[in-house]
């Protein structure tokens, strides 16, 4: 499938020395936003039926 | 929406049976190709004694016990296609400790009560919240200190929050450095006047 290659395919392998940063890659995700949005979402979904 | 999600009615008593007391819940945000980057860099950085590791395909433990040999740790792996006995055989050496780690679908029918184990990690976040407390939950005997580190995808956002509000739950974003006395057994109640700083 095609998220086994992205995980374990060939070339991803250069940077495993260095660490991997988690901190900037939270940052990418606000999850009381993100949540909040699929709450919003959920409800006018809802309300659509 | 309950009825919609939780199809086995059973399920009050597994949450009964199975608690998430003591663990300390982390997700680390990443994308399919950073998951092997960064389970590397939290082999190097935990203190880890024994560690399970979740994917959702049999197909993906295979190819992530590679990889973790590749990248030079230890470890065992089984999934449902294996044969019973051979299953048994590796989950016993392992519970034996003659590997740190174990990688693995979802076969354990209730919480893993290995006492070593104090790093689990869903390398691959599961669709739902019984499938979730059965991986990180510890039956109430067994119940210690450990910690449960989620890779989370974008693709993962819907499932965290449900999981999330079924589990009455809340899973923290990783901090720069986690307190050792959350899941490393010497640091328990051995230095409880150990602060960490640079954990907030």
């Amino acid at each position: 499938k095609n998220k086994d290659d992205e995980c374990f395919g060939d070339g991803m392998d250069e940077g495993l020395d260095t660490d991997f940063d988690f901190e900037g890659n939270l940052a990418l995700f606000d999850k009381a936003a993100v949540f909040s949005q699929i709450d919003t979402s959920e409800r006018r979904g809802n309300g659509a039926r | 929406f309950m009825a919609k999600h939780l199809q086995k009615p059973y399920e009050i008593n597994l949450m009964d049976e199975l608690t998430l007391k003591g663990i300390t819940q982390y997700y680390a945000y990443v994308t399919e190709r950073q998951k092997v980057h960064c389970l590397n860099t939290l082999f190097s950085r935990l203190q880890i004694n024994q560690s399970i590791i979740f994917c959702n395909s049999t197909q993906r433990v295979e190819l992530l016990a590679k990889k973790i040999t590749q990248l030079g740790y230890s470890c065992f792996y089984i999934h449902a296609k294996m044969m019973q006995e051979y299953r048994n055989r590796v989950f016993h050496d392992f519970r034996n400790g003659l590997c740190r780690n174990l990688v693995c679908t979802d076969l354990f029918t209730r919480g893993i009560d290995i006492q070593a184990v104090n790093v689990v990690i869903n390398f691959d976040f599961p669709k739902n919240a019984e499938t979730y407390l059965h991986r990180i939950g510890r039956s109430g005997r067994f119940g210690h200190l450990g910690l449960a580190i989620n890779l989370i995808t974008s693709e993962d956002r819907f499932s965290l929050k449900a999981i999330e509000e079924q589990l009455v739950t809340d899973i923290k974003p990783i901090p720069g450095s986690i307190d050792k006395s959350l899941y490393v057994a010497e640091f328990h109640s051995a230095n409880p006047d150990e602060v960490v700083e640079g954990e907030r």
